[in-house]
């Protein structure tokens, strides 16, 4: 659920920006730095994940029938997020977000019908596989990693981008 | 005089268009009006020139900085001003205000205040539901409210009525009035130009055809009209840009001060 919202929110907040793609060149033309631009989004993302993760917190309060969320939920969807993310920010700022809107549509359309059917056919013992603190904490700092990486890429395609 | 802008041998490439060796100057305490038909490459120069789209070569200098090395400090002693204004439609002007303003470290609120109550600007009202010639003057105020030094203004009076367009080289007059240091706007309305610039740059196919001041311009060029009969052979050479009707010609000339072109021409007509 939080994975879906996540990736809803920021789909949203991409297309409204691309609709004032002349917006981008007026910043730019301020004292902001283009590497603040780039880093503002991925903070961004962070911040809508918190947000996202506060609220089926209490919602899973409210409503114990849904279960615990805790960093054993939390960790594996952030690195979730983290790759699909990680992967199309770059492309974006290279290609620009017409080209790209689709793919990240597919991604979501995706996820949402291709994981139920996965999870019909993954084996049980999988499905039951629990992460020990040491792996979150593994798949954590390695989800940070994709990311500061996807934003350096990302940083080095919209530093050279021409804006229009 | 110092100059505020110095631009050396830029060159940019497009597929269909190319700057090509782009160098001007802008004087300390000038107006410069950056003339040209439109897709002369007045605005790629203006983006290029702050960094908007990357030169292929040329050096850019700024208050005596290089672009290249101190981009940020220069920026925050420039104030610009976009055709479009380039703002997210659907943020409120304050919204907006505070995007663009901690970006400067000497940002000016009561400054800004004073321009919003000026242009009767609402703060609250959405960016979206601005008419085009509010919406250039919240660009201006954004742009004046930082104390800037010199002002970018691509196509600042483009699609504006006459009354906002007066209002604006109102604005602009009295900003150098103030202790601005320079502006620079590109322009294809020459009576614009007419009324505030001191300097001229023309720009034709992505080339500089001349930097002069205005004033020696309107001493030396003149145009022309008259009856099609006048048009001899020696007249001919003397006349540019010659149309002619059932009614006569016009044309303009730089012989105009000649004596010996005088008599075979009709009298001048001052430059509007």
């Amino acid at each position: 659920m939080t994975f879906f919202s996540v990736l809803f929110v920021l789909l949203q907040a991409f297309q409204k920006e691309a609709m004032y793609p002349k917006a981008s060149a007026y910043l730019c033309a301020l004292p902001y730095r283009r590497r603040d631009l780039v880093l503002a989004k991925y903070i961004y993302f962070l911040g809508i994940f918190l947000g996202c993760c506060l609220i089926y917190w209490i919602e899973t309060l409210l409503f114990p029938e849904l279960g615990n969320f805790g960093f054993s939920k939390v960790v594996p969807t952030f690195a979730g997020v983290c790759l699909l993310l990680g992967l199309y920010l770059p492309v974006q700022y290279r290609l620009g977000y017409e080209c790209t809107k689709y793919f990240f549509l597919i991604a979501i359309l995706g996820c949402s019908f291709l994981l139920p059917m996965l999870i019909r056919y993954l084996p049980p013992e999988l499905l039951a596989f629990r992460f020990n603190p040491g792996l979150l904490a593994v798949l954590f700092i390695f989800s940070i990693g994709l990311l500061a990486g996807s934003m350096a890429v990302s940083i080095h395609f919209y530093k050279r981008k021409a804006l229009i | 005089m110092k100059n505020i802008l110095e631009v050396r041998g830029l060159n940019k490439s497009y597929r269909n268009f190319t700057l090509q060796d782009v160098s001007f100057s802008l004087p300390e305490g000038c107006i410069t009006g950056f003339i040209g038909v439109n897709g002369a490459g007045k605005t790629t120069t203006l983006k290029t020139i702050l960094g908007l789209t990357p030169k292929e070569s040329g050096k850019i200098r700024f208050f005596d900085m290089d672009f290249d090395t101190e981009e940020r400090s220069i920026k925050e002693r420039l104030g610009i001003v976009f055709d479009s204004g380039g703002f997210y439609g659907e943020l409120n002007l304050m919204e907006m205000k505070t995007l663009a303003a901690s970006s400067y470290r000497s940002w000016d609120e009561a400054e800004f205040r004073r321009y919003l109550d000026r242009f009767s600007l609402n703060p609250r009202q959405k960016i979206n539901t601005l008419s085009k010639g509010m919406r250039m003057k919240y660009a201006l105020a954004l742009a004046l409210s930082h104390r800037a030094e010199l002002l970018i203004m691509d196509e600042p009076t483009s699609g504006l009525d006459p009354l906002i367009r007066r209002q604006l080289l109102d604005i602009l007059r009295e900003y150098m009035e103030r202790g601005g240091r320079g502006v620079f706007f590109s322009t294809h309305i020459t009576s614009d130009l007419d009324r505030l610039a001191d300097v001229l740059i023309l720009i034709d196919r992505g080339r500089i055809v001349f930097q002069e001041e205005k004033d020696s311009l309107m001493e030396r060029y003149r145009i022309v009209k008259g009856d099609v009969q006048d048009l001899s052979d020696a007249v001919l050479p003397l006349l540019h840009n010659l149309s002619r009707t059932a009614f006569g010609f016009t044309a303009v000339t730089d012989q105009a001060v000649s004596p010996e072109a005088r008599p075979r021409t009709p009298e001048p007509w001052p430059l509007s």
